[in-house]
C-alpha cells in the first residue's frame, strides 16, 4: 500500500514540477503600437499622390514580427446595402525582429475612387510569437485639399 | 521528500465527504420533516455519487434555493473546480477543472444536452426552474456519457412525481442588477403508480449595471450610458411536462421541455467598437444585434427491475435551433441584401439519442465474483442545417456509437473496486462551403488564383472517421466510517468538432479569423483522480487533486499570418498539442456551535501547452470561497467572501487578468401557513459594487467589467 503511495505522490509531483518548472519561458507578452499619426477625426485627402502619413511605434518584449494597415468604411457596420469595396488591407514586414520599431510611412495612397466619408483606420501588429495587438481610429476621407501636418516629409 | 509524503498523505487522510444531503444539512432552512427525510434517505444521485470512483458532487435543494445566482451555472460555480463563462449577466456556460465548450457534458436524466457548445458566445438552453438535484462530475466521464465529455458531466435530474403529494409550488424572484423579474408555476401530481408534473416559467431582464462609465476597448473609449450595458437585456420561457408511469417491475417516463430564450448583444461590441453606434435610453428593449435559441427535448426511459437485475432504455429527441440576428451588413460588394430578414447566422441543431443499459447483480460471497456487471449500448446521430446570410457554421451530419461494459466487485461496502472499457465509432461528414462573394472580394484585391480559392472556400468538404476505446479503472476505500478515499484513472477521448475540423473565416462573435484542419486527430488524455473524504462529527472535509495528460488537445492557436480578409487580424489556427494539466479543490464544512456554520471551498489549477510553452486560454485562476452562516429555526442568514487570484499564465495574444475579493450575504425565511410553506430570499452578491474582470467572461475580450452590486428577492410558496 506504501509502495503505490509513493508512486502516486512521485506522479503528482513530477506533474507539479513540469508544471511549474519550466515557467514563463514562453512569451505571451503583446506587441504595443503607439500610433502617433493619424489621431481620431483625422481628415484625409483622396488621391493624395504623397500618400497617407502614417506615424507609430511599435515595441516588443521579444521581437516583432510584421504589421497590417487596414482602412474600411464606417458606414459598411450600419444598415445599408453594402458599400463597394473601398477597402485597404497592407501588410509592412519591415520590422520583423527589431525589439523597437518606428515606423514613418506614406505608402498608402487613397485610391481616387474612394468615396468621401468615415472610415476606420486600424493597425493590426503581431510579434514573432504570435501575440496580436491592434488599435483603431475613426478617420474622415475626404476630397478636399488637405494640408500634410507631417513637416519633415521626405 | 519523506517529509513531503507524509505532509501530503496528511492533507489527502484529512479529507471528507461532502457529497449531497450530509453536507447540506449544515446550511439547510427547510422544515424539519425535510430536513429528516435528507439524512435519512439518499437521493439516487447520492447513492452513485458515493459509490463512484470519481470525484463527484451532489447539489440538492439547499445550494439551488439559498444560493441561486442569476443563471444556474452562476449558481454551480460556487462548487470547487467548477467555473461559469459568462455571456453578460443572463448567459452562462460551464467549465469543469478549466474545461469548458464541448468538453463539458450537461446531461437531464441521462442524455447528453447538444446545441451549439463550441461558440464563446453561446449560453445554454437548460431552464433553471427545472432543475430538481445536480450531480457533477469532474473528470473524464466517458464510459457514462460516450466520448467528448472530457472534462467532465453536468447531471440534471428532473422532479421525483411518484408517491409525491398533489401540489403547487409558484415561484417569483427580482434582481436590480438587470431589473430582472422571473416567475415559475409547477403543479405535480403522484400516487404510487402515476405521477405527472407540468411546469411553466418566464423571465425578463433589462440590460445589466456595470460600475464603470467607461470602457476602453481597441484603445476606442466608449461611454457606458447610464452605467448599463447597451441591449444586454433579454426574456426567457420554458415549458416542461414530466410524467412517469409505473406497473410492477417496469417503469415508464417521458420528459417533453420546451426553452426559449433571446438576449441581446452589446452593440458596441458588435463589429469594430464606434461611438457612432448610439445608445437608447431603453434599458428593456432586445434590439439587434440579438441571439435567439428554442431548445426542444422530447425524452422517454423505460426501465425494468427484476429481481437481481435493472434494463434501461432511454430514447431522446433534441431540436436546438438558433438564430443569431443582425442588422445586413457585409464587406464583399457582390452580396445581395436579403429582401426580408436580418437573420445572419442559422443553425438548426437536430439530434437522436438511443441508450440501453443492463446491470445484473450476483450477491456471491466467493470474494473473486463480481458483484455487478454492467452492460450498455449508446448511438447518437446528429444533423446540422445552416441558414442566413453570413456563413459561420458548416452544415454536418455526425453518428456516433459505442458499447460498454462495466464490472464492480466490493467488499462489504469497505473496498469497491470498479474497471469499466468502452469502444466508439464516429463518423462526420461536413459539406463543403464556397462563398463566391468573398472570392469576388479577393480578386477584386489582386490575389492570386490560388489564395482565392483558398480562402473563399470558408468550409472544407471533410468526411472522417474515429475510433477509440477509453476505458477506466478506479477504487473506493472506507477504513474506517470517517474515512474515504478514491482514486481513479481513465482515459479520454473527444471527436473534433465540425468547427474544428472545417471551418474559415472570421468568427463574427470573437471578430477572429478561425481555421480549421481537417486532419486534426482525435483529442486525447489519461487523467488520474484522487479524493479523500473525512468525516469527523463537526467537520467534514474533502481535498481532491489531480493530474492530467493529453498527448492531443485541441485548441486555437494564434499564428502570426495574416489573414485575408476585411477586419481580420492574425489567423488563429485549430492545432492538436501536448498538454498536461493538474490541480487539487478543497471542501469544508465545518460546524461551529450556536447554529454557525463555516463553509470553504477553494480550487487551484494549472495547465501548460507543452508545445508552445506557455499555459492554456481560459485558465481558471485560484479561487477561494468562504462562507459564514447562521440558521435557527426557519431562519437562515450567511455572509461570503470570494476571494480569486490574478491570472497571470496566460496564452499568446490574451490578456492577463487582476485579482479580486468579492463580498455577499442573504437571509431567508422559510415557515408554513396552514397548508402553505413558504420561503422569503433576499441575498446580494457583489456587494462593494467592486470593478472586476472574469478571465472567463466572454466580454473580457472587450475590457468590460463584471456585474455590479446585485440584489435577488425571491419569494416561493407551495401549496400542498
Amino acid at each position: 500500500m506504501k509502495k503505490y503511495f509513493n508512486i502516486i505522490i512521485l506522479f503528482f509531483s513530477l506533474t507539479a514540477m513540469t508544471l511549474v518548472a519550466c515557467d514563463d519561458d514562453s512569451d505571451t507578452e503583446k506587441p504595443i503600437i503607439s500610433l502617433i499619426e493619424p489621431c481620431d477625426g483625422d481628415r484625409v485627402q483622396i488621391g493624395n499622390p504623397h500618400g497617407m502619413h502614417i506615424e507609430m511605434d511599435l515595441t516588443d518584449n521579444e521581437a516583432l514580427g510584421s504589421y497590417k494597415i487596414d482602412i474600411h468604411s464606417a458606414a459598411g457596420h450600419t444598415h445599408n446595402k453594402a458599400a463597394e469595396s473601398h477597402t485597404i488591407e497592407r501588410v509592412f514586414d519591415d520590422i520583423a525582429g527589431k525589439r523597437n520599431a518606428h515606423v514613418h510611412q506614406h505608402d498608402i495612397v487613397i485610391p481616387e475612387d474612394f468615396p468621401e466619408g468615415e472610415y476606420h483606420f486600424m493597425v493590426y501588429c503581431v510579434d514573432a510569437a504570435g501575440n496580436e495587438s491592434y488599435v483603431v481610429r475613426t478617420i474622415e476621407l475626404t476630397l478636399d485639399e488637405v494640408e500634410d501636418e507631417d513637416e519633415d516629409e521626405d | 521528500m519523506r517529509l513531503l509524503c507524509k505532509v501530503i498523505a496528511l492533507l489527502i487522510v484529512c479529507c471528507c465527504q461532502n457529497t449531497g444531503g450530509d453536507a447540506q444539512t449544515v446550511v439547510d432552512t427547510t422544515t424539519a420533516v425535510e430536513i429528516a427525510e435528507v439524512t435519512v434517505s439518499r437521493t439516487a444521485m447520492e447513492i452513485k455519487a458515493a459509490a463512484s470512483p470519481m470525484t463527484s458532487i451532489v447539489i440538492g435543494d439547499s445550494l439551488l434555493s439559498h444560493h441561486s445566482g442569476m443563471t444556474l451555472m452562476h449558481t454551480l460555480s460556487q462548487v470547487a473546480g467548477v467555473r461559469s463563462m459568462d455571456i453578460g449577466a443572463g448567459l452562462s456556460k460551464p467549465m469543469i477543472r478549466g474545461q469548458g465548450f464541448a468538453r463539458v457534458a450537461v446531461a437531464i436524466d441521462g442524455i447528453r444536452q447538444e446545441g451549439q457548445q463550441w461558440g464563446a458566445d453561446h449560453g445554454l438552453e437548460i431552464d433553471a426552474n427545472g432543475v430538481d438535484e445536480v450531480r457533477i462530475v469532474k473528470g473524464p466521464s466517458a464510459i457514462a456519457y460516450g466520448p467528448d465529455a472530457i472534462g467532465g458531466v453536468i447531471e440534471i435530474s428532473s422532479p421525483r412525481v411518484l408517491n409525491q403529494r398533489t401540489g403547487v409550488e409558484g415561484s417569483v424572484r427580482t434582481a436590480t442588477l438587470n431589473g430582472s423579474v422571473d416567475g415559475a408555476l409547477s403543479v405535480s401530481s403522484g400516487d404510487r403508480r402515476r405521477g405527472i408534473s407540468v411546469r411553466l416559467s418566464g423571465r425578463r431582464y433589462g440590460d445589466y449595471r456595470v460600475p464603470a462609465d467607461t470602457v476602453v476597448y481597441m484603445s476606442v473609449n466608449l461611454p457606458i450610458e447610464h452605467r448599463r450595458m447597451d441591449n444586454t437585456a433579454g426574456e426567457e420561457m420554458g415549458t416542461s411536462v414530466y410524467a412517469t408511469y409505473k406497473k410492477e417491475a417496469w417503469t415508464g417516463t417521458v420528459l417533453v421541455t420546451d426553452v426559449y430564450s433571446k438576449s441581446g448583444f452589446w452593440t458596441a461590441a458588435h463589429g469594430i467598437p464606434t461611438l457612432s453606434k448610439q445608445t437608447d435610453n431603453d434599458h428593456r428593449d432586445i434590439g439587434l444585434p440579438y441571439q435567439a435559441v428554442n431548445h426542444l427535448r422530447i425524452q422517454t426511459s423505460q426501465k425494468w427491475v427484476g429481481e437481481s437485475s435493472v434494463a434501461r432504455l432511454t430514447a431522446a429527441f433534441q431540436s436546438n435551433h438558433r438564430r443569431e440576428m443582425s442588422a445586413f451588413h457585409t464587406h464583399y460588394p457582390s452580396i445581395e441584401m436579403p429582401s426580408s430578414s436580418d437573420t445572419e447566422i442559422e443553425l438548426r441543431l437536430n439530434t437522436f439519442d438511443m441508450k440501453a443499459e443492463v446491470s445484473t447483480y450476483t450477491e456471491g460471497t466467493v470474494m473473486w465474483l463480481p458483484t455487478t456487471l454492467k452492460a450498455g449500448f449508446s448511438a447518437t446521430i446528429s444533423h446540422n442545417a445552416i441558414g442566413g446570410y453570413s456563413f459561420l457554421m458548416p452544415s454536418f451530419r455526425r453518428g456516433e456509437a459505442g458499447i460498454f461494459g462495466e464490472v464492480e466487485w466490493s467488499q462489504t461496502g469497505r473496498l469497491r473496486f470498479v474497471a469499466a472499457a468502452r469502444l466508439d465509432v464516429g463518423r462526420v461528414n461536413i459539406d463543403g462551403h464556397y462563398d463566391k462573394n468573398v472570392g469576388a472580394y479577393l480578386e477584386s484585391k489582386g490575389y492570386d488564383e490560388e489564395t482565392v480559392r483558398a480562402e473563399a472556400q470558408t468550409s472544407k468538404t471533410v468526411g472522417r472517421e474515429f475510433q477509440s476505446v477509453s476505458f477506466s479503472v478506479g477504487v473506493v476505500a472506507e477504513p474506517s466510517h470517517t474515512l474515504k478515499l478514491r482514486a481513479n484513472i481513465g482515459r479520454a477521448f473527444r471527436m473534433p468538432g465540425a468547427n474544428e475540423l472545417a471551418i474559415n473565416g472570421v468568427h463574427h462573435g470573437a471578430f477572429r479569423h478561425e481555421k480549421g484542419d481537417a486532419s486534426l486527430p482525435t483529442e486525447r488524455g489519461l487523467q488520474l483522480d484522487l479524493s479523500g473524504e473525512i468525516n469527523v462529527g463537526r467537520v467534514q472535509m474533502t481535498l481532491s487533486p489531480f493530474v492530467g495528460y493529453y498527448p492531443s488537445y485541441i485548441y486555437l492557436q494564434p499564428t502570426s499570418r495574416w489573414s485575408h480578409l476585411p477586419e481580420a487580424g492574425q489567423i488563429w489556427q485549430y492545432t492538436a498539442s501536448k498538454v498536461v494539466m493538474g490541480g487539487a479543490e478543497i471542501d469544508a464544512d465545518i460546524d461551529l456551535p450556536a447554529g454557525l456554520g463555516l463553509h470553504i471551498v477553494g480550487d487551484k489549477l494549472i495547465n501548460r501547452n507543452l508545445d508552445s510553452k506557455s499555459a492554456l486560454a481560459y485558465s481558471p485562476p485560484e479561487d477561494l470561497r468562504c462562507r459564514l452562516s447562521y440558521v435557527r429555526g426557519g431562519f437562515h442568514s450567511f455572509v461570503e467572501v470570494n476571494a480569486v487570484g490574478r491570472q497571470t499564465r496566460v496564452a499568446p495574444s490574451e490578456d492577463k487578468t487582476d485579482g479580486y475579493v468579492l463580498g455577499g450575504g442573504g437571509v431567508a425565511y422559510s415557515g408554513t401557513l396552514g397548508r402553505v410553506g413558504y420561503d422569503i430570499e433576499l441575498t446580494s452578491t457583489n456587494l462593494t459594487d467592486k470593478k472586476y474582470y472574469n478571465h472567463l467572461s466572454f466580454y473580457r475580450r472587450l475590457e468590460v467589467p463584471e456585474a455590479g452590486r446585485n440584489i435577488i428577492m425571491t419569494l416561493k410558496v407551495k401549496i400542498q
